[in-house]
């Protein structure tokens, strides 16, 4: 168990480190972004007839740091804000502290991608030991055809078509916002059935869109293990063919944790497409949003936010495989 | 009628001929005997430990397991049958599962076992630490240990103990020593050896190593396979110190003469050819120094002309002193005794 303790803090010491470059090149970014967005914030206040010491104070709550200091100073008290999780104020929505709308867009994304990623590695998997199995048979060629196919066809496309087929061709799904407004938030079966309606076309999308790996992959790697010698000396024993294929399983869904977690990063890329095709509010929309406005503060605050979800579904994913694969786990 | 196997060919542009691994193999395993299968790679050797032990097919013959044609048991006692007969894989690593302790892989053929004699967990336990025991592993060690955790000597003798699990009466051991160091090869074939005179468990031993072949089956049949069908069979140890087939004195004449201690074989009998496509009555004639007219168009059947001890399937069968003799010890080199 010592050992578990000892692989998470280096762990967390890696992600503070990885948080800490990504936040730094973040700050680094906006100040190196052409037009210097600080600077023309404090010009147009300026311009506007605020006098300069009140513009300046306003630029710096605005962006959360001090316009006319020293970029060294700057950089200190961007990472002392941090800190606090104090992200800034968001332009757009004049005012409003960056991490209350990034933190309030974001349960909309981890949902949608958790189940997105849930949805098709689940249905990916066990479609992809079926194709390995059956691999010389009518449903392992379907299986492996409809992979492939569905592995070609680019996220937004997905979305796109899924839009037009299912809220506008046939109206089956609502369209836009996470739940119906006319029905009052709480725990209640009619709010979480209409939260569930709005979340299925998104998560079909991201799900679609990335089952075809999750089975072409899982099918080459059951194959490759159905061959080897303990499964034969399995069934010479007489071992049930449930527990067999339970022993080729455990086997064969090693390497696919590791690109689940790289996966989860790719996911949440996808959610800036999905979650904008189908009007969803969460960080990808939001992120869409802050640029298209200009908004740097609510960009880089939606930039951290997904990139620590990342680096800690990776984590996850890494402490999760030394559970799964005993020969990681020491060492 | 012996066993044949013939794995199809494939059509088309890209197509291969099929592959006749066995062609009409004949042989019996008494209970608690051992027997030898000795043959270059390709001659139809590791099909012939899948076929026996229910991992494939065959086309053609009979297999009989204590007499009774597994072909016609229903398939639950088709099944039961095979189980008696466990394999000893090649490679110690791949055949181990390596998600599952030690604890675990003997565990589940064991509670399947235990199901069958009504057994309780207790004795589950207790044969897990006996079998390990019985193999030279101390259970305390390898029990919670995984198998990347084993050195490949320990990883062999825990692929014989998990056989053991379901009280097999014979192992096949498909050239089960040569991944293993060959510090430890000696390790493993005594325990075989020693498996099949406690335990009473028949063996059969499948190798290209004539070294081991007699060192497992001294007092057991030898047989030599060339190209899916035996060419040679008798007493193992009269087929290699008088071999009369020239297949079997070519693969015999290739064992390393060990320089100083032995001396090369007198009679040494080289291919010569290594052509191998060829479909000639006798397959070996294309590459036999002996071949005549007769080679090329008769079938020779496998028989004890010539008044040999072993059976044989040659027309022109000559005994011949081909494997390392030992170097008479005045002899030896020219040291201080020399």
């Amino acid at each position: 168990m010592s050992g578990l303790a000892r692989r998470l803090a280096s762990r967390i010491v890696v992600a503070v480190v990885m948080i800490w470059i990504v936040a730094s090149f973040t700050f680094f970014l906006v100040r190196a972004i052409p037009g210097n967005p600080v600077q023309a914030e404090y010009e147009t206040l300026v311009s506007q007839g605020v006098n300069p010491a009140q513009a300046r104070a306003e630029t710096q709550v605005i962006y959360g740091f001090l316009p006319h200091q020293p970029l060294a100073t700057q950089y200190g008290h961007y990472l002392w804000q941090l800190l606090h999780l104090n992200l800034g104020k968001s332009i757009s929505y004049t005012g409003t502290p960056v991490s209350h709308i990034v933190l309030s867009a974001a349960p909309y994304t981890v949902i949608l991608v958790l189940s997105g990623i849930v949805a098709s590695f689940a249905i990916g998997v066990i479609a992809g030991v079926l194709a390995a199995v059956r691999r010389s048979t009518r449903l392992g060629d379907v299986l492996s055809v409809s992979g492939s196919l569905l592995h070609g066809v680019p996220q937004f496309v997905m979305a796109l078509l899924l839009a037009y087929l299912f809220t506008t061709e046939w109206a089956i799904f609502p369209f836009g916002a996470p739940y119906d407004a006319s029905i009052p938030v709480g725990f209640s079966p009619a709010f979480i059935g209409s939260l569930v309606s709005h979340a299925i076309l998104p998560v079909a999308a991201y799900a679609l869109s990335s089952y075809g790996g999750w089975l072409l992959t899982m099918k080459s790697s059951v194959v490759s293990v159905l061959g080897d010698d303990f499964v034969l000396a399995a069934e010479l024993r007489g071992i049930r063919p449930i527990t067999r294929l339970r022993y080729i399983g455990r086997n064969a869904i090693l390497p696919l944790f590791t690109i689940l977690a790289l996966s989860i990063g790719f996911m949440f890329g996808g959610s800036v497409f999905i979650e904008d095709i189908f009007d969803y509010p969460g960080l990808g929309q939001l992120l869409l949003q802050s640029i298209n406005r200009r908004d740097y503060p609510l960009m880089s605050g939606a930039f951290l936010l997904i990139t620590v979800a990342v680096i800690v579904a990776n984590i996850l994913a890494d402490l999760l495989y030394g559970v799964i694969d005993p020969r990681v786990r020491k060492g | 009628m012996g066993l044949v196997k013939t794995f199809p060919g494939r059509g088309g542009l890209l197509g291969h001929e099929p592959v006749r691994a066995l062609r009409g193999v004949d042989f019996s395993i008494p209970a608690g005997g051992a027997v030898s299968f000795i043959g270059e790679s390709g001659c139809g050797k590791t099909t012939l430990g899948k076929i026996l032990t229910g991992l494939e097919s065959y086309d053609g013959g009979t297999l009989a397991i204590d007499g009774q044609d597994v072909r016609r048991l229903p398939a639950g006692r088709r099944r039961a049958a095979f189980r008696r007969i466990q394999m000893v894989h090649q490679d110690p690593y791949a055949a181990l599962n390596p998600t599952r302790t030690v604890a675990q892989t003997l565990s589940d053929p064991l509670r399947m076992r235990a199901r069958e004699l009504s057994r309780d967990q207790s004795w589950i336990d207790g044969r897990s630490e006996d079998l390990l025991r019985m193999v030279g592993l101390d259970p305390g060690f390898v029990l919670p240990r995984y198998p990347h955790m084993l050195s490949g000597g320990q990883r062999q003798r825990l692929v014989i103990a998990r056989a053991l699990t379901v009280d097999p009466d014979m192992l096949v051991a498909d050239e089960a020593v040569s991944m293993i160091d060959v510090s430890l090869r000696l390790g493993i074939l005594g325990l075989l050896r020693e498996l099949r005179r406690e335990l009473g468990i028949a063996l059969l031993f499948i190798t290209h190593d004539v070294a081991t072949a007699r060192y497992i089956g001294q007092d057991g049949d030898l047989y030599v396979i060339y190209r899916g069908r035996v060419v040679e069979h008798g007493p193992t140890d009269v087929v290699i110190e008088r071999p009369v087939h020239p297949y079997t004195q070519c693969l015999l004449s290739a064992i390393p003469v060990m320089r100083g201690l032995e001396d090369a074989g007198p009679e040494r009998v080289m291919p010569v050819s290594d052509e191998m496509a060829e479909e000639t009555p006798c397959l070996f004639a294309p590459r036999c120094p002996f071949a005549t007219e007769r080679c090329r168009t008769e079938v020779p059947p496998l028989s004890h002309s010539g008044g040999t001890p072993q059976e044989h399937a040659c027309f022109y069968p000559v005994p011949r002193r081909v494997v390392p003799v030992d170097r008479p010890v005045t002899q030896v080199g020219a040291g201080p005794r020399g």
